[in-house]
């Protein structure tokens, strides 16, 4: 009995060791890395001395104080924008027809990756875009495109829409992730039995118990807008530039002597990170201070059905604004793709050609190899660790029926782990990683490259496949493991097969982020490993707009491919199995 | 209890409630004979049936929370006003279901006080103290209302939905999530408390020995029963 106790505890420390190992131990390694340089200490380029010279350093660069008003301001702007217009699409269109809608559009949605769509954006916006074509020369005179800097901009103003555009699509699926965790219908109707409207019950009674669950996304979110560097250099400033960016300047700068000024750079950033989550955090104290006397103070006499449709009105605005501006953004790709001449005021181009497509197939075929083969691998490792893990993880739960309750608070307890490799800026700690890469000499290898994409791919694939894992009935597997004699056949047999349509899907998502990795793929392929996403950032910022959209839509379609595969896939295998 | 139209007729000063040859139906389909039934001040209904005959629906009708596929023929009427077309928030009724549906982020008072109308803070906070000690339940003021037993969840939900002061209340099998022991006191602090309310009640059931004056209406046979 004692010692079936004893080692019921020992698997759960195993356990958590093993989560910490996976998750927060590289990420660790790459922030001492870059905290030791960012001190003054880098043995390789000769620099011996701890000091804080390179801090100091950061504060007196002219271009700094404006960089980090920018990304600040940016950042907190698109993150607390986002977060508004999800909570208010969801309170005023759930229950509605829409619903169905909208959560069948999140999907495709989160799908299109945020450099595709921005790139498509900045041609949509561009004072020779699509919506100044529109209103031209009818609205505005112009017959050539007028010398505006509305991309660009140095407020990051286009920045931020674009976050907001992407992020909105996240933290719906988010919400509604959170709204499944307790009985939504029936507290709004015993709400509405005690008189109190649809808006104030929301916000009284949903809102702080969807909260909790929202928090570590919601970081999340702000810590992608504050340390994004793809997106930065599409759309955001560029004299300075965002704060990221002009980061990522420094470490590449060809004095070597400038890496000390990028590693303590990364850290000021990483402390900005940090000062701001403490901020939300006690903003959020501060309002649930607030509002506990107007929680309880009974519901407000106040009949108004216009303010309502109102309401609706304005959510249905905002949800059309971002399905809208995404489709219209991957269309101009498309129409820019195909184009050869395309005259300014003129909604369409006047020839039109393959010769672009064909033109960039010879430039394009070891990115779209790299990033396939580094996609492909690094989605495997994530899903093999994660099905490990998760399995570990169910079988530990069944282990312990009577304190069922326990272990799923201590795993609500230990989710913030899984969130770090997504929560800490990349910028902050990719320096260590390539430090580390170069003593072990991987930096520039696609191994190397596959085991960095792997460490980001891995917590999307715990996310999106814990709760089928988690609620799987464990009794199959049990009846698999007695009926065939093995522990191994009764989990490559019976549970892997009855889980494949949610593990299929979560390799795509794997494979998805993957592609989209911009910075970790810089910084360990050191500039000798090419991908869509590294070359569709270099194309963007210079040449021709007509190249630049043919990989921006090739760094669209490849994740899709593997969507559509791996959503169908499970179903003409279990064809004709009506109960999986 | 009445149990035809003339009935009604001769008690209609003390009528509070009435459903008029009320019928549901989903698709043309009717899901339960037509009803017509009145209920004074303190008069508590027990309704049965088995499953699938249609109680959940009638409930949600009463209620204003069927959703608009469902075709109500037939009128509801509560304080000589028909429900039918208003929203919920403002058909005075109050509803309990078998899940408690405490709030997790309120306390106890919170949970209570947030039923309780607009005003004076002091008054309202003397009504919650005066439930509490109504349930047996002095001080549990600022208990989290995740660390109360099942039988103090229970009637913390109830005094809830009462402070809410309902013209009507639905009681949709609130016994039976509790084990025989709480059921039978859970039962009888109901009761009281509906007495002391002095409003109608209809009360949706399984278990025979909820049936009080061993009476009950049958929803699937259309007509009153009564225990043999």
């Amino acid at each position: 009995m004692n010692k079936q106790l004893f080692t019921q505890k020992s698997t759960a420390i195993g356990f958590k060791l093993m989560l910490i190992l996976l998750f927060v131990l590289p990420i660790g390694i790459g922030l001492i890395g870059t905290w030791l340089p960012a001190l003054g200490y880098m043995p390789s380029i000769g620099s011996e001395t701890i000091s804080w010279q390179p801090l100091l350093a950061v504060f007196t660069h002219p271009s700094t104080a404006t960089s980090i008003a920018t990304s600040l301001s940016s950042s907190i702007l698109s993150t607390l924008l986002s977060f508004i217009i999800s909570q208010c699409i969801c309170m005023q269109l759930y229950q509605t027809s829409s619903w169905r809608w909208l959560h069948s559009l999140l999907a495709p949605l989160l799908a299109i990756p945020h450099l595709a769509f921005a790139i498509g954006l900045a041609f949509l916006l561009s004072p020779s875009g699509w919506v100044m074509r529109l209103l031209s020369p009818g609205l505005t005179g112009f017959s050539i495109p007028p010398d505006w800097l509305i991309v660009n901009d140095p407020y990051g103003l286009s920045l931020a829409l674009a976050l907001v555009i992407k992020e909105v699509p996240f933290l719906l699926l988010m919400s509604i992730a959170a709204m499944g965790s307790f009985n939504l219908n029936k507290t709004l109707q015993v709400a509405a039995s005690y008189q109190y409207t649809r808006s104030e019950a929301w916000l009284k009674l949903i809102f702080p118990q969807m909260y909790p669950q929202l928090r570590l996304p919601l970081l999340a979110v702000f810590s992608y807008s504050l340390s994004v560097v793809d997106l930065s250099i599409i759309l955001g400033p560029s004299a300075p530039a965002t704060f990221s960016v002009l980061v990522n300047q420094w470490f590449s700068d060809a004095d070597v002597e400038m890496r000390l000024l990028g590693a303590a750079g990364s850290t000021v950033l990483l402390m900005i990170f940090i000062l701001i989550a403490v901020c939300f955090y006690g903003a959020e104290k501060l309002v649930k201070l607030a509002a506990k006397e107007w929680l309880v103070a009974g519901a407000a006499r106040r009949v108004s059905s216009h303010n309502n449709s109102f309401k609706r009105l304005f959510s249905y605005i905002f949800g059309g604004l971002i399905l809208g501006s995404t489709l219209l953004s991957i269309a101009s790709l498309l129409v820019w793709s195909f184009s050869r001449q395309w005259r300014f005021p003129d909604f369409l181009p006047n020839l039109w050609s393959m010769k672009y497509w064909h033109k960039s197939w010879q430039q394009l075929l070891e990115p779209l190899m790299n990033t396939t083969v580094i996609g492909l691998s690094s989605a495997l490792i994530g899903v093999l660790l994660t099905v490990i893990l998760l399995h570990w993880q169910s079988q530990q739960q069944s282990a312990a029926p009577r304190r069922c309750a326990r272990s799923s608070s201590l795993q609500a307890n230990w989710l913030w782990i899984v969130y770090v490799p997504i929560l800490v800026p990349q910028v902050s700690f990719l320096f260590g990683i390539q430090v580390l890469m170069i003593n072990l000499d991987l930096d520039a290898s696609l191994w190397g490259v596959i085991w960095v994409h792997s460490l980001f791919v891995l917590p999307y694939c715990y996310l999106t496949l814990s709760k089928v894992f988690l609620q799987y009935d464990d009794r199959y597997f049990q009846q698999g493991c007695l009926l065939s004699g093995s522990k191994w056949r009764g989990l490559l047999r019976v549970k892997l097969p009855m889980l494949l349509k949610p593990i299929a899907f979560s390799f795509a998502v794997g494979f998805a982020v993957s592609v989209t990795q911009y910075l970790p793929t810089l910084y360990i392929g050191a500039g000798r490993i090419n991908t869509i996403t590294l070359e569709s950032v270099a194309l963007a910022s210079g040449s021709d707009d007509r190249i630049s959209a043919v990989f921006a839509l090739w760094q669209f379609a490849l994740p899709l491919l593997v969507y559509v595969i791996g959503i169908n896939l499970p179903k003409i295998i279990y064809y004709h199995r009506k109960g999986l | 209890m009445t149990t035809g139209k003339c009935h009604a007729l001769l008690e209609n000063t003390a009528t509070v409630f009435q459903l008029q040859k009320l019928t549901v139906s989903y698709r043309g389909n009717a899901l339960f004979k037509e009803i017509t039934l009145s209920l004074k001040a303190g008069q508590i209904l027990v309704m049965m049936g088995p499953s699938g005959c249609g109680k959940s629906t009638l409930l949600a009708a009463i209620a204003g929370s069927l959703s608009a596929d469902f075709n109500i023929a037939g009128d509801i009427i509560l304080l000589r006003k028909s429900l039918l077309g208003l929203p919920i928030e403002q058909r005075k009724i109050g509803i309990q279901f078998q899940e408690d549906l405490l709030f997790p982020h309120l306390n106890v008072a919170g949970n209570l006080l947030f039923a309780l109308a607009k005003g004076d803070r002091q008054q309202r906070k003397i009504e919650v103290r005066e439930a509490l000690a109504s349930a047996g339940m002095q001080g549990f003021e600022l208990r989290d209302v995740s660390t109360l037993s099942g039988g103090q969840k229970a009637r913390v939900s109830l005094l809830r939905t009462l402070l809410s002061k309902p013209k009507l209340l639905l009681l949709d099998e609130p016994f039976s999530r509790l084990d025989d022991k709480l059921r039978q006191g859970f039962r009888e602090f109901v009761f009281a408390q509906v007495r002391k309310m002095n409003i109608p009640v209809i009360l949706v059931t399984h278990n025979l020995q909820d049936c009080l004056n061993q009476q009950f209406y049958n929803l699937e046979s259309g007509a009153f029963e009564v225990l043999s």
